[in-house]
């Protein structure tokens, strides 16, 4: 499912918290959006999630504006993984994947056919086995390593069986194994992908394309390899950037980044 | 069990035999001091124990959800402190002061006319806030405290014992026509708060998170609200202000089952009744046939029994 965002504004008081922006997103794509900190990564996803409301501009689920989904159809259509960190509850592991489904446990919704139920609990099942969860699902949540946390939480994103799927920052505080553990699953996802990182290495490695935000604004955007060397990209994050061969794997890049000597 | 004891000891047998004449039009043998006893004053009080215990411990489930907090209680939102004034008001100024109203009647006056402001102070731009809730509350309390303080140094040591006794909580004098509206209340209110479990679980990882769950996080909110107010309300005007319950049982409940919504609102619900109705026959039959009012039990025997909780927990886990 492709997603449009048209020159998307986003005001708090008298603050241009996000600015005029505009992307598009094509079907399947992963797409990473990067910048330094309180550029306006996390309240972009936000307004894409419809946590918050566009103080201008639109955003189109496949060409129809999500203003005019409701909460259950929006809860069909993009699904989110956002920061482990602020998970804290005490429930269980299954409980936390089993919110998934969560619109179609309501009490007296029993009229639901077997066959839906099965396809439920096959997306969970799914779920849980493409993520590696399947020994923690009686463990409370808040008793996981940052790791394990964020896989749960994308084993929820990925049991709402959803075509769009929105991370933000899904490898902060983890250790370099989980932090490729967790981009190899999400590589493999056959959705549409918008993923906040922080890592620019990894974004290079993992992102279709990435779009650069500064200010409230995305000044840059493109295959990360070409972005990532541009000078307005340097001068955005204040660091020298350059591309070397990978001495781990044939054909791809590693970014090696240094401060920016004025 | 709960009717049978008493500062008169009924035996079981009897009974049931009255209230299987009294509910389904049997013909057992019972004689018509038991059936005073039973029907007329035992049953009813210890069913009210029973609702309001339930209707409290759901409402407290539901607050805590709603605005986070462990410390939650379904007073939080200043209903108690509303119904005590409304009650304290009728007792020391007269009913005729109060257009004819009961006790009941002014203390679920006074309760509504509470959670409406709290409501009202909550909102921020069209939408209503944790912390503001619980400020708006907090402080309508003290209004409400300041009022019914005043009230009571104006009142007669009689009239001030009454009313201490009301603010603590008593189910004494309960009659079944008294009890019909809380039944329809906690029935539809507890129907719709059970049936929302998994909702609750998705609003307790964040208003953010339960959006992308697909919740409609403003609606559920004032449905809590709204749901919440009203049971507590109404066990305020059955049984006056019961302390710790509402409190306690969800925590009590949540350490013997985990914190999963869909199984603690219907557990707490249960819990609630079977503890209050407990409370109860202990304030009436210790110091019989004298009454105690029932917050000093509920407090006495709920915390050490959330402390035993605690320490059991705590050593279940490694």
């Amino acid at each position: 499912m492709k997603i449009d965002v048209r020159d998307l504004s986003y005001s708090i008081g008298p603050a241009r918290i996000i600015d005029s922006v505009s992307m598009h997103i094509t079907d399947g794509e992963c797409a990473a959006i990067v910048g330094p900190n309180g550029s306006g990564k996390t309240t972009l996803l936000r307004l894409m999630l419809s946590i918050v409301k566009a103080s201008n501009g639109t955003i189109e689920f496949d060409g129809q504006s999500v203003g005019a989904y409701n909460s259950k159809e929006l809860s069909q259509l993009r699904s989110s993984v956002p920061q482990s960190t602020t998970i804290n509850s005490g429930l269980t592991v299954l409980n936390i994947i089993e919110l998934a489904q969560l619109k179609q446990t309501l009490l007296w919704s029993n009229a639901e056919s077997k066959k839906e139920k099965a396809l439920k609990d096959q997306a969970i099942q799914e779920a849980i086995s493409i993520t590696g969860v399947g020994g923690l699902l009686d463990r409370q949540i808040d008793s996981l390593s940052g790791g394990e946390k964020q896989k749960v939480l994308i084993a929820r994103a990925i049991a709402q069986n959803t075509p769009i799927i929105l991370l933000d920052e899904p490898t902060n505080h983890l250790d370099p194994s989980a932090r490729i553990e967790i981009l190899e699953i999400i590589r493999a996802l056959k959705k549409t992908r918008v993923v906040v990182l922080h890592d620019l290495d990894l974004a290079l490695s993992y992102a279709d394309r990435v779009f650069v935000m500064s200010d409230g604004q995305i000044p840059l955007s493109g295959r990360p390899e070409e972005v990532f060397q541009m000078e307005e990209f340097q001068r955005i994050f204040s660091i020298r950037t350059k591309l070397v061969q990978s001495p781990f794997k044939e054909g791809s890049n590693n970014l090696i980044t240094g401060k920016l000597v004025v | 069990m709960a009717i049978a004891l008493g500062s008169v000891w009924i035996p079981p047998s009897q009974v049931l035999s009255v209230l299987a004449n009294e509910i389904f039009g049997a013909h057992f043998p019972s004689s018509s001091t038991n059936v005073e006893i039973i029907w007329s004053l035992r049953a009813p009080r210890v069913f009210a124990a029973a609702l309001v215990g339930a209707m409290l411990a759901l409402a407290g489930t539901a607050l805590q959800g709603l605005v986070r907090n462990p410390l939650a209680d379904p007073y939080i939102i200043g209903v108690s402190s509303g119904a005590s004034v409304g009650a304290a008001a009728v007792m020391v100024l007269g009913s005729s002061a109060l257009a004819g109203l009961s006790v009941s009647g002014a203390a679920f006056a006074g309760a509504i006319s509470c959670i409406i402001l709290a409501y009202f102070f909550a909102q921020k731009s069209g939408h209503f806030t944790d912390s503001r809730i619980i400020l708006g509350g907090v402080a309508i309390s003290y209004v409400a405290m300041a009022i019914t303080s005043y009230l009571e140094l104006t009142a007669n040591p009689g009239e001030l014992k009454g009313l201490l006794f009301w603010t603590m909580g008593s189910v004494a004098g309960v009659s079944w026509s008294s009890l019909l509206l809380p039944v329809i209340v906690l029935l539809i209110g507890g129907f719709w708060l059970i049936s929302r479990g998994s909702v609750l679980n998705a609003l307790a990882l964040g208003d953010d998170d339960a959006i992308s769950l697909g919740v409609n996080v403003k609606r559920i909110r004032l449905g809590l609200l709204v749901s919440s107010a009203a049971l507590t309300a109404l066990a305020v005007c059955v049984a006056g202000g019961v302390g710790f319950v509402g409190l306690i049982i969800p925590h009590a409940c949540r350490m013997i089952i985990g914190h999963d919504n869909r199984k603690v609102l219907p557990l707490s619900g249960l819990f609630g009744a079977i503890f209050l109705v407990f409370v109860d026959l202990i304030a009436r039959t210790l110091w019989s046939p004298n009454e105690f009012p029932l917050t000093i039990f509920t407090a006495a025997i709920g915390g050490p029994f959330f402390i035993w909780l605690m320490t059991r927990e705590k050593s279940m886990q490694p």
